[in-house]
């Protein structure tokens, strides 16, 4: 099973919209995949319209209280979701009298690493809390989601050498890539942002930009990927060119700031 | 990185064009330019005018991301072949894809001048703002003053001894080298803070432009400079008795047009939409023309 991590200490960048859309694209590409929301404010599990209780969640999955099958929810053939729920914060308190409590999603995921193909993590918009060092630990590969706005290339340089450093003493090095989302090619800011990206990051960069698309903000707020709700959409064919380079061999680990 | 992909996503409809593309064997930036027009018409949707300014558009991208490849990019025929000059009618995109490689070959052969042509432009614009010659003012300073760029004399403010040591240590004694450098490595290997060097570099940056640097020519520093508007200054506050002197110093800029905003005109970086790629889809607006009925019904 590959892991992706999608992260970013920034907010609203596009971390979760586009563990939504990746996740269905992968599934519209026959691959069983599982969806797991970090976030404790629990948008991924609101974006593919499910609801926010008290029930099973990916904190009970991180305490060992419960097998990751006995906590998902399926949300069409092959793609499912392992909910969080406003308690998911808790983790913080509860991961201070555990021992490694930075490994607990990755204990938990090898459980279920025969029933999926991809698991998609949705990290929350930090970089140093434990759940995205959780993240960045059970993680095969690390998306950093940077936004093709102003200080785009700052926040990005400064979130790729947190994390880093957060992998620097890490037994398995995740291979990094970095993902342009919210690309307007209309203007001309955006294009050159996008050409400093590439400038910056080389092969680390997806050569899919997601672009910016009300489309997809209608989508989570309905709770229904636009995949499933307009597959011929520019969005759509956005994510289903994104999986596509997902799915191509990786290339070999190496930082996101190589010297 | 694949620069096909990338100048699809800048002036095409992103993994669409990028597929029509390698559907009629397009496979690489330059492979552009061996499609014939009506082909490239097709697959963009666009007229003569609009595949004329694709192809200028991908030499240009050519230049910024290959940097020296870019005069490679002018198809370079075998002896037997007729040169494209000796064409009869050679396509309309053609010749002006030719006209803007010769250019840029122009451009990017060495030596290179000392200021560039965005480099020019600033300082014109900054000329005509100060109401003085700076570059009258640079020359004499450099005749007089050969280290005047030292790191040592540039008074960056915020700048200790003991930091301009530690530089000096790395191998950055010059305000051009402190304008270049990176400074997550220089903070790496100083152990000075990031955020008060990304500051240092930036003002070296700015002086490095107003004294008809090349920099920042490439559009990635460029990017940096003009998005780091808001560089956090980590540099100590200044002594109490010198903060009174500071204040009284200061004078409240006389009023005229925003220079940010002229220099941003004069080296042709705006955030305006762009005509070329106006969408007329316009659903970023917030109008969707895929959701049947819109707004305005």
């Amino acid at each position: 099973m590959q892991i992706y991590a999608l992260a970013n200490q920034k907010g609203g960048c596009g971390k979760t919209t586009t563990a939504i859309h990746l996740a269905a694209a992968l599934n519209a590409r026959g691959k069983r995949v599982l969806l797991v929301d970090l976030d404790p404010q629990a948008h991924a599990t609101l974006g593919v319209g499910c609801f926010v209780g008290h029930g099973a969640s990916v904190l009970d999955v991180m305490l060992g209280e419960l097998e990751v099958q006995a906590a998902v929810r399926s949300l069409r053939p092959g793609m499912d979701l392992l909910p969080a729920n406003l308690t998911l914060g808790d983790f913080e308190e509860e991961a201070v009298h555990a021992l490694h409590p930075e490994r607990a999603l990755g204990k938990a995921l090898k459980t279920a690493h025969g029933a999926y193909d991809f698991a998609i993590l949705d990290c929350p918009p930090r970089a140093d809390g434990v759940l995205t060092a959780n993240a960045l630990r059970a993680a095969t590969h690390v998306a950093l989601v940077v936004e093709t706005g102003a200080f785009a290339l700052q926040g990005a340089l400064r979130a790729a050498e947190i994390f880093d450093e957060l992998l620097a003493d890490s037994a398995r090095q995740p291979v990094r890539r970095v993902l342009a989302t919210m690309f307007d090619r209309r203007t001309r800011f955006a294009r050159d942002v996008l050409v400093a990206m590439h400038a910056r990051f080389g092969p680390a960069m997806f050569d899919t930009a997601i672009r910016q698309s009300v489309r997809l903000r209608e989508a989570v707020a309905q709770g229904t990927p636009a995949l499933f709700d307009a597959p011929d959409s520019r969005s759509s064919h956005d994510f289903l060119a994104l999986a596509d380079e997902v799915l191509l061999p990786a290339a070999a680990p190496v930082p996101f700031l190589a010297p | 990185m694949d620069a096909l992909a990338l100048f699809c996503n800048l002036h095409g409809n992103g993994p669409q064009t990028l597929a029509a593309l390698r559907e009629v064997g397009c496979q690489r930036l330059q492979d552009i330019k061996t499609l014939d027009a009506e082909t490239l018409g097709t697959i963009l949707g666009r007229d003569v005018s609009g595949v004329t300014r694709f192809v200028r558009e991908s030499d240009v991208l050519a230049l910024r991301v290959e940097g020296e490849a870019a005069p490679e990019l002018v198809p370079q025929a075998p002896p037997s072949v007729p040169q494209p000059e000796a064409l009869p009618s050679p396509p309309v995109f053609w010749t002006a894809g030719r006209q803007v490689s010769e250019k840029v070959a122009n451009l990017a052969s060495p030596p290179r001048p000392l200021a560039g042509p965005v480099a020019t432009a600033v300082m014109e614009l900054w000329n005509t703002l100060d109401g003085g010659p700076v570059e009258s003012v640079a020359d004499s300073k450099a005749q007089d003053e050969p280290d005047s760029r030292a790191l040592a004399l540039a008074q960056l403010n915020g700048l200790t001894p003991e930091q301009i040591d530690a530089l000096a240590r790395v191998g950055i004694d010059t305000v051009d080298a402190l304008a270049e450098a990176d400074p997550l490595y220089l903070s790496k290997r100083t152990k000075l803070p990031y955020t008060h060097l990304a500051h240092l570099a930036f003002l070296a940056r700015r002086i490095a432009l107003g004294q008809g640097a090349l920099f920042p020519a490439r559009t990635p520093e460029r990017i940096e400079v003009q998005t780091r508007t808001a560089s956090l200054d980590a540099s100590p506050e200044p002594e109490p008795e010198f903060r009174g002197a500071i204040e009284s110093s200061f004078q409240p800029a006389p009023e005229f047009e925003s220079s940010e905003t002229a220099v941003d005109s004069a080296i042709g970086f705006s955030t305006e939409f762009d005509e070329f790629n106006s969408d007329p889809d316009g659903d970023a607006r917030g109008y969707d023309p895929e959701e049947p009925g819109g707004p305005f019904v």
